[in-house]
């Protein structure tokens, strides 16, 4: 009995101490690890790209663990805000370039870290307007992505239909309502069957034409934005003439995207991330890019140039999970991976050693976007609005309410300068 | 021994009713009471969700909200909508249920044909509601045309966006009016109906005279509930128009929505959202006040 009882206590200890020994083998490696909750807005190409990249830094770095989340784009900011309220926020995501000094001054980001990549060789690697945003008491934040100028994209089969040379893009806006004009059809009830060219009345575009046609959208002085000026309005104009002067452009024909993938319209201005956008979407689409048309004949050919950033959020407490982190986000922006994004989704490079590569600028559609950095004017206010919103909602109003273009970029000088304050006032909070 | 279980089982029998809703209240603390205080709080500040510190205003975001014509808007365009929607819901749902409690043949496939809408989730319904808006191509575009009237941007259209929005709310809603009617309409007794036969009634005075005011319960809880669920109305415009075109469907909840996490303005969003509370609650009140006064549920 007692020998029994023996036995069974020593068997009890063994199965005890194997269990103890089994939990720190496996302890000790996951203390060494470190696991990165990556949060950014969806495209489908965007997202198997970044899960590409999550699985080649995973296999040099076996020691980091990166969980990558791509969220629909209309929720992002619904779920990233909340959650970083919540301190169960991811530890690398991105927002707008402009957003970086807000989300800093709300400490919810932190300086990348300096162990791993320093001030010096950011300011030598990348394009200045991209980071212009990130500095802030001498530390760097975030690092670019997503960089987007404006383009203009065609269809040459519709060119050719049109009996226009489907390799001589418009050069001038004249030049783009003429084509446009050969290109645009209508049936026996004058309905739009196939479209000549769009701008959707989308922020970035509109932008663009009032920076083409000359206009200077901030008072550096001052410090805020200003639209109510000749050339800003003479921009906005020839947008909304596209639909009520020249018919070239119909809203009522739906989405410019649709109508482009089913090869329904001849031109749109875009951003060059339609690329991989076509590209995944419809293959066997056929298009070019330019750069955009100019007002006049040797009239500037620039656009606006937005872009986003990575940063890393103080959810990464430790020094490993900082340096991890911060490592991650150097690897999605370096040169070798900005170079595979141009390639496959169409984002430019903030890196400024692929601004002249050879492979992006002899691509067929690429090298339009990549020219159009060296002339795009980078979007001065922080405010996300500035960008998208209000100047879209000025377009409607000499669309929809017949406003005059002189009223409708008053109202969005005084909603600007509105929007740049608060957004500024969010950076003393 | 004896005196003290006898105390113990009154401590007993006096404390067990409030252990039992226990749960239940500490479920409703948490997920309204709190939260509710919580946004009161918020709303006295000029709060920042992700900010470091929240600067107290006071209620400078209740007086700010005064002289905010977007505010008004908004609110304007809620009531818009809820002038249309409850009491387009609440006749059709009425009709429907009147002609569905006749003795219509397939009457169980007709309660469930109208009632499908409700079963319908908003984001589908909103995404096959736009297909049908379609300028060009939708059936509600080819359907105004055989009257003579040109194709046409519903939802881009600020004249037309509300109203088209509004047809899509009464669509998904009349289904549940018409439930509540139809259970009413089923537990009025039919010896009411044949008494007043005998005494040589027409349907019209059968409805009049029986249905209608013993629909009265009825009746107010639709038009309170339908008030209130209009008023609060957002994945359907979200989806839609998402407040557009120049604000033309741009409501309170969609404003509410749009400050808090657009401009990260939580402070004035929770603001409004008291704001709204109070609408709701003297609209209720004074639904109460007219219409409930001879309400009976016996």
């Amino acid at each position: 009995m007692q020998a029994r009882l023996t036995r069974r206590v020593s068997a009890l200890a063994g199965r005890a101490l194997a269990i103890a020994a089994g939990l720190f083998v496996l302890a000790v490696p996951a203390a060494a690890k470190v696991t990165l909750v990556h949060w950014q807005h969806h495209s489908p190409a965007r997202k198997a790209l970044v899960e590409q990249f999550a699985q080649q830094f995973m296999k040099a770095n076996p020691n980091v663990v990166i969980q990558v989340e791509s969220i629909p784009y209309g929720d992002y900011f619904k779920k990233l805000l909340p959650a970083l309220a919540a301190g169960s926020g991811p530890h690398t995501f991105q927002i707008p370039a402009g957003e970086v000094p807000a989300f800093v001054a709300a400490g919810v980001a932190q300086p990348l870290a300096a162990s791993v990549i320093s001030g010096e060789a950011i300011e030598s690697q990348f394009v200045p307007a991209t980071i212009a945003h990130f500095k802030l008491d001498g530390q760097y934040y975030a690092l670019p992505t997503d960089v987007q100028t404006i383009v203009l994209f065609r269809n040459p089969e519709l060119f050719k239909q049109a009996g226009l040379d489907p390799n001589r893009p418009p050069a001038t806006w004249d030049e783009a309502v003429q084509a446009a004009s050969r290109i645009h059809r209508r049936d026996a009830q004058g309905q739009t069957t196939q479209m000549g060219i769009a701008t959707g009345g989308y922020g970035p575009v509109l932008h663009t034409l009032m920076l083409q046609a000359g206009a200077s959208p901030w008072d550096s002085a001052a410090g805020k934005p200003v639209f109510d000026s000749p050339e800003a309005r003479k921009g906005m104009q020839f947008a909304v003439d596209l639909v009520a002067r020249y018919g070239v452009e119909d809203p009522k024909f739906g989405s410019r995207w649709t109508a482009f993938r089913q090869s329904k319209l001849g031109m749109v201005w875009a951003h060059p991330a339609m690329v991989g956008s076509f590209r995944a979407t419809v293959p066997d689409l056929r298009f070019e890019t330019s750069e955009v048309p100019a007002a006049a004949p040797g009239g500037s050919r620039t656009s606006l140039l937005t872009s986003w950033a990575y940063v890393v959020s103080t959810r990464a407490k430790s020094k490993a999970e900082m340096e991890a982190a911060t490592r991650w986000v150097v690897y999605l922006t370096s040169a070798d991976a900005q170079r595979r994004w141009t390639v496959e989704t169409g984002e430019l490079p903030a890196h400024r050693e692929l601004l002249a590569n050879p492979e992006l600028r002899s691509d067929r559609v690429l090298w339009a976007g990549l020219d159009s950095l060296t002339s795009a004017v980078a979007t001065p206010w922080r405010s996300r609005s500035i960008t998208e919103e209000l100047p879209h909602k000025a377009y409607q109003m000499m669309l929809l309410e017949g406003k005059t273009a002189d009223a409708a970029l008053r109202w969005l000088q005084g909603e600007a300068i509105k929007a740049e304050l608060e957004q500024r006032e969010k950076e003393q909070m | 021994m004896q005196e003290a279980s006898r105390i113990l089982y009154r401590v007993q029998r006096q404390s067990a009713p409030y252990l039992f809703v226990a749960p239940a209240v500490i479920f409703y603390l948490i997920v309204t009471v709190i939260p509710m205080v919580m946004g009161f709080w918020m709303s006295l500040h000029r709060w920042n969700i992700i900010g470091r510190r929240q600067i107290w205003l006071g209620l400078g975001n209740y007086v700010a909200l005064f002289h905010d014509p977007s505010f008004w808007r908004s609110l304007y365009n809620s009531l818009v909508y809820a002038a249309g929607v409850v009491p387009a819901e609440l006749v059709g749902g009425l009709l429907v249920a009147v002609l569905l409690n006749s003795g219509l043949r397939l009457r169980t496939f007709y309660r469930l044909i109208y009632y499908l809408p409700v079963i319908t989730p908003v984001a589908v319904a909103a995404v096959i509601w736009r297909w049908i808006y379609d300028p060009y191509y939708g059936i509600f575009t080819w359907a105004v045309r055989t009257v003579g009237l040109g194709p046409r941007d519903w939802l881009n259209d600020t004249r037309t966006a509300m109203t088209a929005v509004m047809i899509v709310a009464v669509w998904g809603g009349i289904g549940f009016r018409m439930v509540v009617f139809l259970a009413a309409l089923q537990g009025i007794p039919s010896t009411f109906y044949e008494a007043a036969r005998i005494d040589g009634a027409d349907t019209w005075q059968l409805f009049r005279a029986i249905t209608l005011p013993l629909l009265k319960p009825a009746v107010l809880f639709v038009l309170i509930t339908s008030f209130i669920s209009s008023l609060q109305v957002f994945p359907l415009i979200n989806i839609l128009t998402g407040g557009g075109p120049l604000d033309a469907t741009r409501v309170v909840v969609y404003d509410i929505f749009d400050r808090a996490f657009g401009d990260m303005r939580f402070g004035a969003a929770a603001a409004m959202s008291f704001m709204l509370f109070a609408v709701i609650m003297i609209i209720s009140l004074l639904q109460w006040r007219f219409l409930g006064r001879d309400v009976t549920y016996e």
